[in-house]
């Protein structure tokens, strides 16, 4: 059986340089590469759009931001749902804090669309973290407006 | 309460950690009566799998007793006994709608990191890191379980509490690898890897109605189980060419299906252990994926392998020319329990399938480390350590 020997340091540098390395794409200023300005973010939600409609057009998450953005909702193909899609309407495609508000909030609002509810991680999380841990919660704390969306 | 948590590599300690509350409104709690180790859990310990935070509660199959219900529970009340498959499905995804549970859209709180190694992000799954979803585990006297309505099942009286344990994860788990590697009657199949998830496999294939199954390990108390039990032919890899091996005992032919139950620290006796061990020491490559290479290699032309062991990133030296050229269908999976449950409890209840023998080892939550001591290093014939908290 595998006696790998990693010290916990090296593997807390591992798993965050894994973390950024893939999701800190999205911290590029925009307008830099193609994950920047003007293109959509999307999520599928497996709801009929008049659904979704409603629930955007309310006091759903992206609501907060509705002076900043547009939003799309059309069918999606295979009875596969509705794409619901946001984007900032500044010429600049807008801040990464603010793409990454659109994507927590696109989350946000499929799940409580699909399930009723947003489902947590455990809390309490752990009282002694390491070092290592720390860095992790860092990323992890931010992880909902990280991701390939 | 008491929880057994990951402090670091091969670091566990029983730890004093805060009670888990009813956190969303289809949770629920449970009073964990009996919780197993998982060769899963090895890659953690291992760390082979990131995004651990020392003091995690680890542990991901388990059953119990309802303790407390959230408000928009229905299914269950308290002092139900169920057992909790442990991957955590919404249940109206469009992933869990079409029974691909493993694969729920709503379960995995931190999508970034999977979505950055995998392309997408799966559910989540209890006591399996925080790129998993960050949900503690079931090493624990109480465990809180999300979307309960949907993953946690009644065990039918007639199902004592040890053989239930098993319908959390290696008898599902099992099952699919058979089901969806497409076993039908008449098959011959094979399966990699004699461990709880191998012989669950091993049995589904008998019961989906191949004519011969045939399991691979070098444990010998782990094959013996599998001629007492599930009725299976054995090979012994460290004894035999398993290639040749398999085209003798197969006319010739090849496996119709391949089940590779093994995952990403596989083992063999051939240089190429060395090769893929100190290749995945120096990050060159996350897993070894031995047995899966020899099971595309063995497979007959037109059949079917299942990657039902874990991997987590990259792997060296498939081999892909076979897959194509031979026209093979490649398929993996995590387990979706939540598809499988209801008709699994129920052959469990008429004793079709005999899962408590793979509980070698029962002990006090207390005795955890050495638990996953012996369960790590197959000591005294260990298969799975049980914990009873
Ligand atoms: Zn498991
Ligand atoms: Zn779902």
């Amino acid at each position: 059986m595998s006696r790998a020997v990693i010290d916990p340091a090296t593997l807390a540098g591992r798993a965050i340089d894994t973390v950024l390395g893939l999701v800190g794409r999205t911290d590029r200023p925009a307008g830099e590469d193609d994950t920047g300005s003007g293109r959509w973010l999307k999520v599928t939600v497996y709801r009929a759009p008049d659904d979704v409609r409603t629930a955007v057009d309310g006091t759903g998450p992206l609501s907060r931001m509705r002076h900043e953005i547009e939003v799309t909702v059309r069918p999606a193909p295979g009875d596969k749902g509705t794409e619901l899609a946001a984007r900032p309407t500044a010429p600049d495609g807008g801040s990464v804090d603010l793409r990454r508000a659109i994507r927590g909030a696109l989350r946000e609002q499929k799940s409580v669309l699909e399930c009723g509810e947003v489902v947590q991680p455990s809390r309490p999380g752990s009282s002694h973290p390491g070092p290592a841990g720390q860095v992790l919660r860092a990323v992890t704390s931010r992880a909902w407006g990280e991701g390939r969306l | 309460m008491k929880a057994l948590c990951w402090e670091g590599v091969n670091r566990l300690a029983v730890e004093r950690v805060p009670d888990p509350r009813i956190q969303n409104a289809h949770d629920v709690i449970v009073k964990v009566r009996y919780t197993t180790s998982c060769g899963s859990d090895l890659h953690l310990l291992d760390g082979y799998i990131p995004a651990m935070e020392a003091g995690d509660v680890i542990g991901h199959e388990f059953m119990g007793e309802v303790v407390e219900v959230g408000p928009e529970v229905t299914k269950h009340s308290v002092g139900d006994r169920v057992v909790v498959v442990s991957f955590i499905g919404c249940g109206s995804c469009w992933y869990c709608d079409n029974d691909l549970w493993s694969l729920c859209d709503n379960t995995n709180t931190n999508p970034g990191i999977t979505q950055g190694l995998w392309g997408q992000d799966p559910g989540g799954i209890f006591g399996y890191s925080h790129a998993m979803g960050g949900f503690m585990g079931s090493h624990a006297e109480y465990v809180r379980v999300p979307f309960a309505d949907h993953g946690a099942f009644t065990v039918p009286e007639e199902v004592d509490d040890l053989t239930a344990l098993f319908a959390s994860d290696g008898l599902p788990t099992g099952w699919m690898g058979a089901h969806l590697g497409g076993v039908g009657p008449g098959d011959t199949v094979a399966v990699w890897g004699a461990g709880g998830v191998g012989q669950m496999a091993a049995h589904a294939a008998m019961l989906l109605g191949a004519e011969q199954v045939v399991v691979i390990d070098r444990l010998p108390e782990r094959l013996g189980m599998v001629q007492q039990h599930v009725g299976a032919e054995t090979i012994d890899y460290t004894a035999t060419d398993v290639g040749a091996e398999l085209r003798e005992r197969t006319g010739g032919r090849g496996p119709d299906v391949c089940i590779e139950a093994v995952g990403q620290e596989s083992a063999t006796n051939g240089p190429e252990y060395l090769y893929d061990k100190v290749k995945q020491q120096l990050r060159l490559e996350n897993d070894r994926p031995i047995a899966m290479r020899e099971a595309v290699m063995a497979c007959r032309k037109g059949g079917s392998v299942f990657a039902l062991g874990v991997f987590a990133g990259l792997v060296d030296k498939f081999p892909l020319g076979a897959l194509m050229n031979k026209g093979l269908t490649l398929r993996g999976a995590q387990q979706h329990g939540q598809r499988y449950l209801p008709m699994l409890l129920d052959r469990l209840a008429r004793g079709e399938i005999s899962t408590s023998h793979l509980a070698t080892h029962v002990m006090a939550l207390d005795e955890g480390p050495r638990g996953y001591d012996m369960f790590k290093n197959k000591e005294d014939g260990c298969v799975r350590a049980v914990f009873q908290p």
